[in-house]
């Protein structure tokens, strides 16, 4: 049997007797007031509630009543298998501090790497088109702020127009795509699409790359909006704000920058899955149209790193997979076809 | 309050805390990585345990604090309001005009986020079984957290010290504890007379800083092979102000304070940091974070509370045995979680 010694107190009441528990083998439990030698409680351990275990803090044993006893001895636990029982001991070893540092990266790349990228490919069909369409006029309204008109001329526009639409049709293309031609204040050979299908093609572009080749970076915009990559964004940053929400309240600091950096690394490895998938979508495409596939690889060596800061103002084109690899896995399908 | 105020029943009740810097080091850190690791999720859990190992090492005459909110409360709070701040999010990025609206809606929503974040901390603390509570109400968070600040502001900052004050008088004055209010008579002279001390200090410390700066300025020939570390000397002493016109600040009103608030018949306090002693312990602390990069916030916290529990005593009268709960307890930490998400929380001195 054991003796505990500690302090009886009454449910919302200030006042503590002095007492002492009398525990049996077999389960059966007495309080005792030490004051005047009665007996306040007589029950069995099974029937009492223990209260949540804490380092270096006595843990109190709850009765029916809501009156609980709490032992002088703050290493006296009283059940020795409970769940803030694990937690008290986790939190007072170092090994588990460690333990837990790697549990981070873990759980941060399942996360940003695999779940929500995967989540945000299966629920982008929950995004309206009417909310894409919206988004790409009003982001379009806002670049046109930093834009130039183009310098080509109607009918070099037209020309290009044409060609497209008519590798568009071969093709089989059945979305919805609105090329227009954009200038920069310095010289951009860049495209890039918007939600609604409109793809902006600068003026750089074209001065740079063969006609073959501006088709291929073309459907390469078109296969974005045929994968919803707008959609999938949207989804993909939500969720992301959603765990930055969560987390705001309780990190601060080094930690903040530590889950920053987790979001761009997820974020980066999302861009680069679209990328890739662009990519294949516009071999396919191409092939589709009576066109070489290499006309993309050639106009991805063609066009300088997307480093340049010039094109970073588009979050995605500065996350692209490295050029070599995706020639590489271009001309692969090439070789297969 | 004079020798002759006092009942003759009334005892001595010493503050205690007994957590130690590293076995909390340990605590806080799984209980962050825990946090990361879940994605926020398992943070409702941590800030509980945080809370009930922080207030459960705290002990007036060997009777511990109690923090009582429940994990699950503080989940479905902070649940809520992430979805008010997401939905914000959305219409502002849909349409900034309503959004605009919207933003300049939640102003008059602040004062009551502010003190129902209050009134959930105060209920949730308990000490010998009976809680807190704040009767401070809208009206009152209104005025002295919008209102007042503009005025202050529209007094070039004079009006500021008795601001500050008002404002103690609410946080505090509105506490009750087995349903007696606690008093907290402040008095607005002392609150200048810290100002006036703050203001006077900080002109001492431009001074030292500009005179030191001039002379390092005069003293480099040739700014090529100027030794980047010149300057070190000045930001030092930049810093070793800064902490000193704080600490005198503080050590100034928080004796004030503590020392003027009463809970009348059952317990009134006394706080007698120093300047030196409070100066002490924040420039260690700021040294141990600045050279672990932060990881040592927990172990400061630690000597933080000591420093401050060591220097705090609590006279009580028998009464303090016979008080009983008023409070229920299960009130929504809405308020409280959408205070800190909006980042309208307050520290408690």
């Amino acid at each position: 049997m054991q003796t505990i010694p500690g302090d009886y107190c009454m449910a919302g009441r200030s006042s503590v007797r002095p007492a002492i528990a009398l525990l049996r083998d077999d389960g059966g439990l007495r309080i005792l007031a030490t004051d005047s030698d009665t007996e306040l409680v007589s029950t069995r351990l099974s029937e009492c509630h223990q209260g949540d275990v804490l380092p270096g803090l006595p843990v109190e044993l709850f009765f029916k009543d809501g009156d609980y006893f709490i032992p002088a001895d703050v290493s006296m636990r009283w059940q020795r298998h409970s769940a803030t029982g694990l937690l008290a001991w986790m939190e007072s070893h170092l090994a588990t501090v460690l333990l837990a540092a790697l549990l981070v990266p873990l759980s941060f790349w399942l996360t940003f790497v695999k779940l929500i990228p995967a989540g945000a490919e299966s629920t982008a069909f929950l995004i309206p088109q009417s909310a894409l369409n919206e988004l790409g006029s009003s982001s379009l309204k806002a670049m046109d702020f930093a834009l130039q008109d183009s310098e080509l001329t109607q009918s070099e526009q037209n020309e290009i127009l044409h060609d497209w639409e008519q590798a568009a049709k071969r093709a089989g293309l059945t979305g919805e795509y609105h090329v227009i031609f954009r200038r920069g204040d310095e010289p951009v050979a860049n495209a890039f699409a918007l939600a609604d299908g409109t793809i902006v093609v600068f003026d750089g572009l074209v001065e740079t790359l063969s006609r073959e080749q501006l088709i291929a970076v073309l459907f390469h915009e078109a296969g974005h909006v045929d994968h919803r990559h707008h959609a999938q964004m949207i989804i993909q940053a939500s969720l992301g704000a959603i765990i930055y929400g969560m987390l705001l309240g309780d990190v601060d600091g080094l930690a903040e920058s530590v889950l920053g950096a987790g979001l761009s690394l997820g974020e980066n490895a999302f861009s680069r899955k679209m990328e890739t998938e662009a990519d294949d979508f516009a071999s396919l495409k191409l092939t589709a149209a009576g066109m070489s596939p290499s006309s993309l690889s050639e106009a991805l060596s063609t066009l300088p790193d997307h480093d340049d800061s010039a094109n970073s103002w588009m979050e995605y084109l500065s996350t692209h997979p490295e050029t070599s690899k995706r020639v590489e896995r271009i001309e692969h399908s090439t070789d297969s076809e | 309050m004079t020798q002759s105020d006092q009942p003759l029943n009334e005892r001595l009740a010493a503050i205690e805390f007994s957590a130690t810097p590293w076995a909390y080091t340990k605590f806080w850190l799984v209980n962050l990585l825990l946090t990361i690791a879940t994605l926020g999720i398992y943070g409702a859990w941590a800030k509980v345990r945080n809370n009930q190992y922080l207030y459960g090492h705290t002990s007036v005459e060997g009777h511990r604090l109690q923090y009582l909110a429940t994990p699950k409360q503080i989940l479905i709070g902070r649940l809520i309001a992430l979805g008010v701040l997401l939905l914000f999010m959305v219409i502002s990025a849909i349409s900034p005009v309503i959004g605009g609206v919207l933003y300049l809606g939640i102003i008059p929503l602040i004062p009551w986020l502010v003190m129902q974040g209050l009134k959930f901390t105060y209920r949730n603390t308990a000490y010998r079984n009976v809680r807190f509570d704040f009767k401070g109400d809208y009206i009152g968070a209104l005025v002295h957290f919008i209102l007042l600040p503009i005025v202050a502001m529209f007094t070039l900052y004079l009006a500021l010290p008795w601001v500050i004050k008002k404002i103690h008088q609410y946080m505090f004055g509105n506490c009750v504890y087995g349903g007696r209010e606690l008093e907290l008579n402040t008095d607005t002279g002392h609150y200048y007379k810290a100002a006036l001390t703050v203001v006077v200090m900080s002109i001492v410390a431009m001074a030292v800083v500009f005179f030191t700066m001039a002379g390092l300025i005069t003293s480099i020939e040739n700014p090529e092979t100027a030794n980047p570390f010149a300057f070190l000397p000045v930001v030092l002493i930049f810093y070793f102000f800064s902490y000193l016109v704080q600490a005198i600040f503080n050590a100034m009103i928080r004796n004030h304070i503590v020392g003027n608030l009463k809970a009348e018949g059952v317990a009134r306090f006394e706080s007698k940091i120093t300047v030196g002693g409070y100066l002490g312990m924040t420039l260690l602390n700021a040294v141990l974070i600045l050279f672990t990069l932060g990881l040592a916030y927990p172990a400061t916290k630690v000597l933080k509370m000591r420093y401050l529990a060591a220097n705090t005593t609590v006279f009580l009268t028998p009464q303090i045995d016979h008080m009983v709960n008023q409070v229920e307890g299960k009130d929504e930490a809405f308020g409280e979680e959408a205070a800190g998400l909006f980042d309208t929380d307050l520290s408690v001195i």
